[in-house]
């Protein structure tokens, strides 16, 4: 039956601090780019669906997007900010947590691990020596194992970025790629 | 004809006293309980006990009620809660010892080993109340079995996982030395 | 609705057009294993466990998401079907941890049940025992809801409850693939109502309530149908014990209005009955103490009071059961006292029946979706009935009834509000016909209700539905209990009070106070004698909820220390009294019945009186004390947002 001890010791879980700046500070930063939202706003009938190019216009400003940002943005567009943040997560490019400048995503769902995604992961992961989800130490490059790209037929698929896909990788390939990403920087 | 009579009535008689004063000076074969502990098996289906891990530190049971379902006396009333670490642990155990049957389901049933039927018979009572045995009872029973060296009527051993065999042979010696009329020392 | 023929493992049936394949197999007794589909909610076909062969369609069908047509030959059998059931469970085992004795959900789990059933017995995909292929972190999501990740299969029942029945959104899916998971704003505490809605749903162990978590297995509980009595909607519980005491409270969609919707009060606030502050034996004042006395000597100390007082006046409150008012009001009707209570109900029913010549609301929970617009006069619809609120949801999701506000607006039915609403005679005249007014019967003023009422009398297809503060509020009025004047009571002998109450403090006008009380609260230790009275599911007894509807709930667990039901401490005073009383409880209901039929007027088959009202008549030992939660909700709902320990003492509402 009910203890007064289990209530005592119900352990809520633990309010992780959420990562990333304070509300105040993600609130001026979002007042300063107000117009910019007004104007995706603009191209709705309604706001709830100005959810995702909003949060893509923050993030390409903020670099990524932290729970604040969520919060706030869906208050303005008056859903749940659990609902937006279900959406900010669903999608690979939006980057939930804070990554590196360049995300290198390599996709790890049947096709591609069929065709050995995991082998170039383990590659990637001695060249760059991090594990799958984290950044270099110099804040350079993320590496996220993520699902489906959508580019099945050229399976392995590493994306970098919002920008390029690179196909049927190997684990030669995989290392040139960071390379070069090293000297870009 | 006389004579004959008497020759078998004594031939008898004598042949009578022979197996008394023979018997007389041999061993018995009861056992004078209060006194002496009889020999039972290592497979006896005694009173229950709650065994521990084998550092004796932490109880095995995880109060998965499947003793008291199974137990066709319903003899096991039981109940859960929580632990400080929050994994599902034994709250109250209650085995009617009035009730039980000894047909040592709930030992076979047991997920994790933790009740067991051990060699301790001689539980005796003049109040019914006492024959319900608590749980604080049932691991003092559990952990002297423990120290006897007891693996339950089953013969399960926790540490390697592997099934205790017993040495049948050295069990029925024992036994048929028992019958025999040799008192075997526990 | 025309009906439509379909064969079903050759066996047919006929439904109406439109029913889910599943739900017609379910008709005929066969069992199709599923887990996202659930009746109140929307199909998504997300499991891919329910497939069947369908004659002339192509490989397996989803019979959760097929609808049926004229002539459609289903098979649920074959071996194809059962084998693909086999594979899809096998598949869901393979990440989920077999740790099933240890589990909370054993026994009502429904993945063990589908695996028993149709499943393989030994999974194909190696893993260690007891260990799942995922290692998340078990989360307590809220001090009453927990929440292990490992034993989710994933279908989304819990998402789709707190969006379509409770309008919540709490609860999200995260990322998408392999690691999809239900997840809370940012993955941290709920920041909900806590219905509860969640747990009862999940179909695994995955979303449990904590309160009686481990305690005992789900096969070892009873089973008791009880009425609520929290607030004026009457929703059917179904009790879940063991010995007298209580472990949780589940819903079942089959008994009872409430549709299994039950609001948080309702699901947790259970152990009020076994709070710390409980009256466990009768309290007489001697030398200004109160001093535990045994119930012979309460009783005769009550006789003497009341026969030594010339004016005496009954306050009652509106959680006390039709018996019990017709008793308390026999009792001050022999001694020709006033009947008082703290409710408006009973006089704003009063003066709908002067100006209506009916009796109470016109239209029941269960009406209206019938209706175009709905107005909500000045009423916190959350606060006062959380399960109209979801009603009201369901009314404007199903039928697009609009809902205006007028006054207050409620602030979770924000969103779905359509406009506000100026009630004066002008727009009254005006408004659309198929109107609904909701009424709060504490807050409406004369002349608002007033206007409406002419409205209501005028229109035939316009209704009123008068919201209930307490849980037999409705019952007030046919007794004649009125509202108790705000101004000084001129000098009393005697007042008794019966049943919780809000008031604090004695009046000071009153010589000499009898109570009846569950709790030690202020009024209590104010009072001269106190008896201490049974809790709602320790007693038997009828209740008239806001639609006017008569339910009877009967005796679930036992009475906490000595204390008497309300009807059994009025029979006896009256008794010592040497008044001629029923006293059996037939007897009592036969008579209200007589008197004021207009209380069973709306008497639905619903486990209702058809049942035998009993008394307690045997003393059962007292139940264990544990700490309980608040019943004011609002002030239980910030102590638990704000996280506080709960080692504190809370004052008690009673």
């Amino acid at each position: 039956m009910i203890d007064s001890k289990n209530y005592a010791e119900a352990r809520i879980c633990l309010q992780k601090v959420p990562e990333g700046p304070a509300e105040l500070e993600m609130q001026k930063f979002i007042n300063k780019r107000e117009e910019k939202i007004v104007t995706i706003l603009k191209m709705y009938p309604e706001p709830r669906p100005a959810l995702i190019p909003i949060l893509f216009e923050l993030q390409r400003d903020y670099g990524w997007i932290p729970p604040m940002m969520v919060k706030i943005v869906a208050e303005r567009l008056r859903i749940e900010p659990s609902e937006a943040y279900g959406v900010a997560t669903f999608y690979s490019l939006m980057k939930t947590k804070r990554a590196g400048k360049y995300v290198i995503m390599i996709c790890g769902t049947l096709s591609c691990e069929l065709k050995g995604s995991a082998e170039v992961i383990k590659a990637a992961e001695t060249a760059l020596d991090i594990k799958v989800g984290e950044t270099t130490k110099d804040g350079k490059i993320t590496l996220k194992r993520v699902e489906c790209l959508g580019y099945c037929d050229k399976a392995p698929v590493v994306q970098i970025d919002n920008s390029s896909y690179c196909e049927k990788v190997t684990p030669e390939d995989i290392v040139k790629i960071i390379k070069r990403l090293r000297n870009e920087f | 004809m006389i004579l004959k009579s008497v020759y078998d009535g004594i031939k008898g008689l004598i042949a009578g006293y022979a197996v008394t004063i023979t018997k007389f000076f041999s061993r018995g074969t009861t056992v004078p309980y209060p006194e002496k502990t009889p020999f039972v098996s290592e497979r006896w289906r005694g009173v229950h006990g709650l065994f521990f891990t084998d550092n004796r530190f932490e109880e095995l049971c995880v109060s998965c009620h499947l003793c008291a379902k199974v137990c066709p006396s319903v003899c096991i009333t039981m109940e859960g809660s929580e632990d400080y670490l929050q994994r599902k642990r034994l709250k109250r155990f209650d085995v009617d010892l009035g009730r039980c049957i000894y047909c040592g389901y709930c030992e076979e049933v047991c997920p994790a080993d933790a009740i067991r039927l051990t060699t301790s018979h001689d539980y005796v009572s003049r109040d019914r109340e006492n024959l319900i045995l608590h749980k604080e009872d049932l691991i003092e029973i559990g952990k002297s079995a423990m120290r006897r060296g007891e693996h339950g009527a089953l013969g399960i051993r926790r540490g390697d996982g592997k099934k205790v065999v017993y040495q049948e042979n050295r069990n029925l010696d024992a036994s048929f030395k028992a019958l025999s009329g040799e008192r075997v020392k526990r | 609705m025309s009906l439509v023929r379909v064969k079903i493992d050759d066996e047919e049936i006929e439904v109406p057009e439109g029913t889910l394949v599943i739900t017609a197999a379910e008709k005929l007794g066969k069992s199709i294993p599923h887990f996202c589909y659930h009746e109140r909610l929307t199909p998504v076909a997300a499991c891919r466990l329910c497939l069947v062969e369908i004659e002339g369609m192509p490989g397996l069908q989803p019979s959760c998401a097929t609808k049926v047509k004229d002539g459609m030959i289903v098979r649920t059998n074959t071996k194809n079907v059962l084998d693909s059931h086999k594979s899809v469970l096998d598949l869901v085992l393979e990440t989920h941890p077999l740790d099933c004795p240890k589990c909370e959900a054993t026994g009502r789990c429904k993945l063990e049940d589908f695996t028993y059933e149709f499943g393989p017995h030994r999974v194909s995909y190696y893993r260690p025992p007891g260990i799942s292929a995922y290692d998340y972190e078990e989360l307590s999501w809220s001090p009453v809801l927990k929440f292990d990740p490992n034993k989710c299969v994933e279908c989304s029942r819990c998402i789709r409850v707190c969006d379509e029945v409770q309008d919540c959104r709490a609860l999200v899916a995260s990322s998408r693939g392999h690691n999809w998971r239900i997840t809370t704003f940012t993955g941290g505490p709920l920041h909900c109502d806590f219905c509860g809605a969640c747990a009862s749903v999940c179909p695994t162990g995955a979303i449990e309530q904590q309160p009686g978590k481990f305690w005992k297995k789900d096969w070892e509980l009873e089973k008791h149908f009880v009425i609520c009595s929290h607030c004026g909607h009457g929703c059917t519980l179904l009790l879940r014990g063991w010995e007298g005491r209580i472990a949780r409270i589940e819903d079942d969609f089959k008994v009872g209005i409430n549709r299994a919707n039950i609001c948080s009060r309702g699901r947790f606030g259970f152990d009020i009955i076994s709070h710390s502050s409980r009256l466990s034996k009768p309290l007489l004042r001697s030398d200004g103490k109160l001093v535990e006395v045994t119930w012979e000597k309460a009783l005769f100390a009550a006789m003497e009071m009341i026969t030594a007082s010339h004016s005496v006046i009954g306050l009652a409150s509106g959680m006390l059961s039709v018996e019990e008012l017709f008793l308390f009001s026999k009792l001050l009707a022999s001694r020709n006292g006033k009947k008082f209570s703290e409710s408006r109900d009973g006089d704003v029913i009063e003066f709908e029946k002067k100006r209506l010549g009916r009796y109470g609301s016109t239209h029941g929970f269960d009406q209206l979706d019938s209706f175009e617009s709905i107005v909500l006069v000045d009423i916190p619809v959350e606060e006062l009935d959380e399960v109209l609120r979801i009603d009201l949801i369901s009314a404007a999701k199903k039928s697009g009834a609009k809902l205006f506000t007028a006054g207050r607006a409620s602030f979770r039915l924000k969103k779905r509000i359509a406009g506000l609403f100026k009630i004066n005679s002008q727009t009254l005249a005006s408004a659309p016909a198929k109107t609904l007014f909701v009424v709060d019967t504490e807050r409406i003023e004369e002349k608002e209700l007033s206007a409406i009422l002419e409205k209501v009398s005028s229109d035939p297809f316009t209704g009123i539905l008068f919201v209930a503060a307490q849980s037999n509020s409705r019952a007030l009025s046919s007794f004649g209990f009125r509202v108790l004047p705000s101004d000084e009571i001129s000098e009393v002998d005697l007042m008794i009070a019966a049943g919780p109450l809000q008031m604090t403090e004695r009046p000071t006008s009153v010589k000499r106070l009898i109570a009846s009380a569950s709790f030690r609260n202020e009024l209590v230790e104010s009072a001269d004698l106190v008896f201490p009275a049974a809790l709602p599911f320790e007693k038997s007894g009828t209740y008239v909820n806001s639609e006017g509807r008569a339910q009877y709930s009967d005796i679930a667990v036992p009475m906490a220390g000595e204390s008497w039901p309300d009807a059994v401490i009025w029979i006896s005073v009256m008794k010592e009294l040497g008044e001629a009383t029923p006293s059996t409880p037939r007897e009592i209901l036969d008579e209200v019945r007589n008197n004021h039929p207009e209380l069973f007027e709306r008497n639905y088959p619903v486990k209702s009186s058809e049942a035998e009202p009993k008394l307690p008549s045997t003393r059962l030992a007292p139940p264990k004390r544990h700490r309980g939660l608040l019943l004011d909700k609002s002030e239980w709902l910030r102590k638990l947002q704000e996280h506080l320990d709960f080692s504190k003492e809370f004052s008690p509402w009673f």
